[in-house]
């Protein structure tokens, strides 16, 4: 009973372990200190966001969103 | 919407499956987008900071004429999408060509020179994928800039255009009480 229950926190450590090295937190970090791609997908959402938006003005027959 | 054997309503709707459907479909044209650009600039070497600078500002420019503009906003989203998309795609073609022109232009066959008049063919063509260059973003900028003129101050297209026509009325944009009163004297507000 123990023994499983240390089994899975030392799973779940190996998984954060294995995540880190295949770098995907690292890069995360990285771009995360870059001000241009921060700003680039806030810009990127907002259209991504409002063209959404208008698609369902669109089908619920709804203009709301536009006037 | 439909009775199931057990009596109960099931409502059964295709406005949320197209719904789904599109959303996906706009989510991936951005990613693609996206794709687009970093793949045109891994082929760029002096001009990868210009043209990434320049389609950061398209994007910049479409959001802030997305919440600006409100009465335009599918047409902002559409020609920002077609702007990007056309600039780097051009941008791509047009330097698989100069790449293959350029490089038959140095080289020469044994025995002869080149003609040196092959030098400013070159830099012409080389002048021309530069234009292309900066000439993209410059032009979606001045329409985006157009749209906010027409905007500005929180204005509707309809308000926009009866100020136009009442030119000689004197539209002040800080007095909105004596803008709205309505003048019978101005033909446009006779009929």
């Amino acid at each position: 009973m123990m023994d499983t229950f240390v089994n899975f926190f030392k799973n779940l450590w190996n998984f954060f372990v294995s995540i880190n090295a295949n770098a995907f937190w690292t890069i995360v970090y990285y771009l995360s200190q870059n001000w241009f791609i921060i700003s680039a997908i806030i810009f990127i959402a907002v259209l991504m966001y409002t063209e959404i938006k208008i698609n369902t003005s669109h089908l619920i027959d709804d203009r709301r969103e536009m006037y | 919407m439909k009775t199931t054997e057990d009596g109960k309503i099931r409502y059964k709707s295709d406005i949320v499956l197209r719904q789904i459907r599109t959303n996906v479909l706009t989510v991936l044209s951005y990613i693609f987008l996206i794709w687009v650009w970093q793949f045109t600039l891994s082929l760029q070497s002096s001009m990868y900071t210009l043209m990434n600078v320049a389609v950061f500002v398209m994007w910049a420019f479409g959001a802030a004429g997305v919440i600006l503009c409100k009465e335009d906003r599918e047409v902002i989203i559409k020609h920002t999408k077609h702007q990007i998309a056309y600039y780097l795609i051009v941008v791509f073609v047009y330097d698989l060509f100069l790449r293959v022109v350029v490089n038959g232009m140095n080289t020469s066959v044994p025995g002869y020179d080149t003609d040196p008049s092959l030098a400013v063919a070159r830099q012409f063509l080389l002048v021309v994928s530069t234009m292309l260059k900066i000439g993209f973003p410059i032009a979606f900028v001045i329409w985006m800039i157009q749209k906010f003129a027409i905007f500005k101050s929180g204005l509707s297209k309809q308000r926009q255009m009866e100020i136009l026509r009442n030119v000689r009325k004197g539209f002040s944009p800080k007095n909105k009480k004596e803008n709205e009163t309505f003048e019978k004297d101005n033909i446009n507000n006779r009929y």
